[in-house]
């Protein structure tokens, strides 16, 4: 079990990869069933509150919005593009682009 | 069916359902962000609406928006990249649902021209944090990107209106932390799964940014794909290929 729960702490970065996985082919049916096992229960956002967390962690900074508020937003938008937490951030520094 | 006020011709939008003049206040309890026209849905035919319509369609498109107007009385789906959120009529009300990250989906009960308050929930379980002032009267349906910052609606006119809501008044009034114990709980408490209990924290921390923005720099951390992520996956099986080699010894 504990390469799936590392798995699970890998969430962001876990899912794509392991649809990628399941597309590319599996060695045996066995990790088939388990990585299709994982995945139904990671894309339940419920499932991981740590990404529950960092999310509303994002909406809390973009409440904020001040100067140091959107460096830490730019420092996350830096990050793995896979990753929902860097997604997240992208999406509040195009929110707080200047559109009208 | 409803006709231009300018050039008497059908269909209306409520731009000219109302003589011209949007109705100020009416569109949504917080701040109005504009109304844009649904990809799928007719522009009102008047000349000053289409460039109206066509100027919110630019910021529609700059917001990374897609909706699709419901029927009247229907449905309607509202995308945004691989999120959606659908609604329709089920036991004479208008539920509504949303998949993926949409934090935050607006609902009202069928009763047209009726109460003018939609139940806000947090998508992810369904609880709701509290009610909002019902954008417009023949408005069916509202959901909002994940930060549940701005509230779309869809109009059985063709037009959908986007406005930013802020949270319910008990949540805003959420004390702020004293000392960072006080602020490292509000923390822990911003990854509860019950979106309504979670709610105040967010308030308490967006009002503490002295005590948020240092709590915040220090657990969040731009997110770095683990090299060793291809070997977890690919030892998925061998856990149990392992114990069925020893099984077959015995």
């Amino acid at each position: 079990m504990p390469r799936r729960a590392n798995l699970t702490a890998m969430a962001h970065f876990a899912i794509p990869a392991m649809r990628d996985t399941l597309k590319k082919g599996v060695s045996s049916v066995e990790q088939r069933r388990r990585i299709e096992d994982l995945l139904a229960r990671l894309e339940d956002p419920v499932a991981i509150p740590s990404c529950l967390r960092e999310l509303r962690a994002i909406e809390v900074l973009e409440r904020i919005d001040s100067a140091e508020a959107r460096k830490i937003v730019e420092s996350l938008a830096a990050g793995d593009e896979i990753a929902m937490v860097t997604r997240e951030a992208r999406l509040v520094l195009a929110r707080w682009e200047p559109k009208y | 069916m409803r006709f231009c006020r300018r050039s008497g011709e059908a269909p209306a939008c409520n731009r000219c359902f109302n003589n011209g003049k949007a109705r100020s206040g009416a569109r949504t309890s917080a701040q109005s962000a504009g109304s844009i026209e649904a990809p799928s849905g007719l522009p009102c035919a008047c000349r000053a609406c289409r460039l109206g319509i066509g100027a919110r369609r630019q910021r529609h498109l700059a917001a990374e928006w897609a909706l699709q107007v419901p029927e009247e009385n229907g449905g309607v789906v509202a995308a945004r990249g691989q999120r959606f959120a659908v609604g329709g009529e089920v036991q004479g009300a208008n539920r509504a649902g949303a998949a993926n990250w949409h934090r935050m989906l607006a609902s009202w009960p069928f009763i047209p021209r009726g109460k003018r308050t939609c139940a806000i929930h947090e998508t992810a379980n369904g609880p709701t944090p509290g009610p909002v002032r019902r954008p417009q009267r023949d408005s069916l349906l509202g959901t909002s990107p994940p930060t549940a910052k701005t509230l779309a609606t869809g109009c059985d006119d063709t037009t959908v209106s986007s406005g930013t809501w802020s949270a319910h008044s008990a949540a805003r009034l959420a004390l702020p932390p004293r000392t960072d114990a006080e602020a490292d709980k509000l923390w822990q408490a911003l990854g509860n799964p019950d979106g309504a209990s979670m709610e105040p924290a967010l308030w308490a921390l967006v009002r503490a940014p002295e005590r948020a923005l240092p709590l915040l720099k220090q657990r969040l951390q731009a997110a770095r794909s683990p090299e060793r992520l291809q070997a977890l996956i690919g030892q998925l099986d061998r856990a149990i290929s392992r114990s069925r080699c020893r099984g077959a010894r015995i």
